[in-house]
């Protein structure tokens, strides 16, 4: 080995070093790219537990009658049943909460609506840096009142406070 | 020795030319990206929504209104008279303009051709129709009374061009025999269950719900409508799920999403109604 060339052998070290360093870097790049790109796309979510039945033979269906058969008739009478308790639902959500129509309540940090199951108001609120949750709340109960025409005293409120 | 020197040296030479060009991709690569995702922002804050998970339109806010005219891109609803609309603090809600297109045209158009024409007559549901609606040879035909939620389903469809479904036939008119007959999943048909990821992939844009019918559980049957838009106000999948419907007291129905979970559909948590799915076509 030429003992004078050393020196130029470190240099050349060196610069395969950096280049070696610079192609890490880069698949490092690619791969952190693509993995934030898949995890965006599949996110997961809790699904219920519900499966599609097997599929049946289209033909058992196409049973089309005169509009004026027993069964025609029949199914058109059990669907009206159907149709009188959703309409009795509408009902008594308009006589009960004659505002819930003007719901949900939304900024750009709330989101507030009324749960007809626990008959109470849910705030949602997604405060940013700095945010006084105080004033968020009082703002949200204020413009129930005024804008909305909400009597918001006679109802309990559950503030949910995301990150 | 000098030989074997400068071929050591060649191979360092193409290695940091390899690097450099890897350097040179990286950089051009790495400002593509940023640029997408500027012009995705400055794009999205031009409409009023924003992007940041792909695909995913989220609204600024509610918009409200007041009357407006059937043939408006858009819905008023009161909170008293779903037609009345004088309140100018009323909400608006866009009319769908997506989903299936059939040979004449999309489902939710003849939704929407439809509305018009139904009318409370004889009592105070939306139950009559008070002239045909016709498009690509199918009528609707006129009804004093006695249109119902299921009706409305059948006749979208045919006038879309899809005549699979007939008012006619029990197994279509009845709600709980087309949540059996749509769960069979029949040709050119699929049935999507109800989940919150379903509700996630509309408001993403991977399966486009408008159009497709909505299938509710009560306790003495299955009511149905057809789904208008879901209108998602913030990233953690708060909105409002919109449906259109005949045979009840409103046409429009509205429906808290909350954490993509649709909110709200009883008063008596003893009996719940709950969403089985949507019937779409494929």
């Amino acid at each position: 080995m030429d003992t004078n060339n050393l020196p130029d052998m470190f240099k050349g070290k060196r610069l395969m070093i950096i280049g070696g360093g610079l192609v890490v870097l880069l698949i490092v790049l690619i791969v952190f790219s693509a993995g934030s790109r898949t995890k965006s796309s599949n996110q997961t979510f809790p699904q219920p537990t519900q499966s599609v039945p097997p599929a049946q033979e289209p033909d058992m269906f196409n049973n089309n009658q005169d509009a004026n058969s027993p069964e025609v008739q029949q199914a058109i009478a059990e669907q009206m049943q159907a149709d009188q308790e959703y309409n009795s639902w509408q009902q008594s959500n308009s006589d009960a909460y004659s505002w819930i129509r003007k719901l949900p309540l939304t900024a750009d940090n709330y989101f507030v609506y009324f749960d007809l199951t626990k008959k109470v108001f849910i705030g949602r609120l997604y405060p940013k840096s700095g945010d006084d949750l105080e004033k968020i709340k009082s703002d949200v109960l204020n413009k129930l009142k005024t804008e909305k025409e909400i009597p918001v005293e006679n109802f309990t409120f559950q503030w949910q406070v995301n990150p | 020795m000098k030989n074997k020197f400068y071929q050591h040296e060649s191979i360092i030479e193409l290695v940091v030319l390899c690097s450099l060009f890897f350097l040179v991709l990286s950089i051009g690569f790495v400002t593509t990206q940023v640029g997408l995702t500027l012009s995705n922002i400055s794009r999205a804050q031009q409409q009023g929504s924003f992007d940041f998970i792909p695909g995913l339109k989220i609204v600024a806010e509610l918009p409200i209104g007041g009357r407006v005219n059937p043939s408006d891109s858009v819905y008023c609803l009161d909170d008293e008279d779903s037609e009345g609309c004088d309140n100018k603090s009323a909400f608006i809600i866009p009319k769908g303009t997506t989903g299936k297109l059939g040979p004449c045209g999309m489902v939710i158009n003849q939704a929407h051709k439809i509305a018009p024409s139904l009318q409370r007559n004889r009592s105070d549901l939306l139950d009559s129709l008070n002239y045909p609606v016709e498009n690509c040879k199918y009528k609707t035909d006129i009804y004093e009374e006695g249109y119902l939620p299921t009706h409305f389903i059948i006749d979208s469809y045919n006038l879309a061009g899809f005549h699979e479904l007939s008012k006619n036939n029990p197994s279509h008119t009845l709600g709980k025999n087309l949540l059996i007959w749509w769960k069979s999943q029949p040709k050119g048909y699929k049935f999507v269950p109800y989940s919150t990821n379903s509700i996630y992939q509309y408001a993403d844009g991977q399966q486009d719900l408008t159009g497709c019918v909505i299938f509710i559980n009560q306790t003495s049957g299955v009511h149905v409508g057809i789904i208008n838009s879901l209108q998602v106000v913030n990233q953690n999948g708060d909105g409002v799920l919109s449906i259109l419907q005949a045979g009840v007291k409103y046409f429009i129905e509205r429906y808290e999403v909350v954490g993509w979970k649709i909110k709200n559909l009883t008063l008596n948590p003893k009996e719940p109604n709950t969403v089985a799915g949507f019937g779409c076509k494929k």
